[in-house]
């Protein structure tokens, strides 16, 4: 198994968000600026590959009939963990993520890899897919909320460079987020039949 | 090790523990962060106070132990001589548009509004979360636009006025423009600033009992 292809494999060929259409919940809701992107990305990629981690090494002792709830279990333990220690630790950044912390929990990447790939692989393939899928979820909700964040209010990760008057508000608001990762979506799938 | 199979023992069994442990687990880490977390949100109540009632001026104050009224909480701010410098009041509005909206905001004896901050918020980054910033600006340093729509129509840009700060919500009309208040909404967050409003003048009307908004609204009690 080459570990490093499982990391790139996340990030280009089943980048969660582009290709796998997973986790659609979060990434509309917390992609209004690059910044929030960033962080959500992060923080989905410290539950992940916590929980792909454990998952991976308890897989023979977890028995198929209850491996789902138990799935949830832990998952949901490492992101309560993850809000508190946010919360004491960064409260910066947890003051903007704080309500979109909760959504992890639901996100189905987390569940999706766990079931698709740490239950079958040894631990370090699974902390590799765990990187990989979490790089790829966060450069995509990262480029989504830049994009966003640049046509909705005019800035990049906090500074204005366009004058607030010529803002498309529908960018920072629901409709946008569909918009946008609908055109992304397209670029991304035209490089990738170019290139195969 | 091979798996083990799925019958009723083991199932219980397994999943029994893993909640046990993941509660164990959790337990520990609330154990080791409800410290930090209670210094940091007194820190944010120190300095809401501080910066509502104060603002910039430097004085030497002493806040009073708070007092807790129907959902209100109200922090009153004395000088070094005990006389009342202001009150600050966190107030809460559950109808904003992304949910519930906590504000604190600083009286002065008389009513009039000395600062605010907002405390908690879940607004759309962009648009409502801009209250933080919106209420306490002076019309002359907005570098507003005139949206295009005036322009084509030939509508001067109207100076807006969405600074609370100086205003006595006993006097002042505390409402959005467009229900005949004398506050500007924050562009396109209509549902927020109403939210904010609610949230000044419920302050207000705790410490005081009445507001000039009541008399309208009451008069039309649809609102």
């Amino acid at each position: 198994m080459n570990y490093f292809k499982t990391i790139i494999n996340g990030i280009f060929k089943e980048n969660p968000t582009f290709v796998l259409l997973l986790g659609m919940c979060p990434t509309l809701a917390t992609t209004t600026s690059a910044m929030n992107g960033l962080g959500m990305g992060v923080a989905t990629m410290f539950v992940l590959i916590c929980s792909n981690t454990f998952i991976s090494l308890f897989k023979n002792l977890i028995p198929d009939g209850v491996r789902i709830p138990c799935y949830i279990v832990v998952i949901a333990s490492f992101v309560t963990a993850l809000q508190m220690l946010m919360q004491a630790y960064v409260p910066d950044l947890y003051k903007t993520l704080g309500i979109f912390i909760p959504l992890i929990v639901v996100n189905c990447i987390i569940l999706g890899r766990a079931e698709a790939f740490a239950a079958k692989n040894n631990i370090l393939a699974a902390i590799c897919d765990g990187i990989g899928i979490g790089i790829g979820f966060t450069v995509a909700l990262t480029l989504l909320g830049f994009v966003r964040e640049l046509l909705g209010s005019g800035s990049v990760f906090g500074q204005q460079v366009i004058p607030s008057s010529m803002n498309m508000l529908v960018f920072v608001l629901a409709p946008g987020a569909f918009i946008t990762l609908g055109l992304l979506m397209a670029i991304v799938n035209s490089i990738k039949n170019r290139k195969a | 090790m091979k798996k083990l199979k799925s019958n009723i023992a083991n199932m219980a069994i397994v999943l029994t523990l893993i909640a046990v442990l993941a509660a164990g687990a959790l337990a520990w880490v609330n154990d080791e962060t409800s410290g930090p977390i209670e210094e940091i949100n007194n820190a944010a109540i120190e300095n809401g106070i501080k910066s509502v009632i104060l603002g910039d001026r430097d004085i030497e104050f002493t806040v009073e132990s708070p007092r807790e009224q129907e959902g209100f909480v109200f922090h009153n701010v004395i000088d070094r001589n005990g006389n009342l410098l202001g009150t600050a009041v966190e107030s809460t509005d559950k109808n904003g548009f992304g949910g519930a909206l906590k504000i604190m905001v600083g009286f002065d004896p008389d009513g009039v509004i000395l600062g605010y901050t907002v405390l908690e918020h879940s607004e759309t980054p962009g648009l409502g979360a801009q209250a933080d910033e919106w209420f306490r600006q002076k019309s002359a340093d907005v570098q507003e636009q005139p949206a295009a729509l005036d322009i084509l129509l030939g509508k001067p840009a109207a100076p807006g006025n969405h600074n609370i700060i100086g205003m006595n919500p006993g006097d002042d009309m505390m409402t959005v423009s467009k229900d005949g208040g004398d506050v500007d909404a924050i562009t396109a967050s209509t549902i927020t600033s109403k939210a904010f409003l609610r949230a000044v003048n419920a302050a207000y009307k705790a410490l005081f009992g009445y507001t000039a908004a009541d008399a309208v609204s009451g008069a039309s009690s649809q609102n």
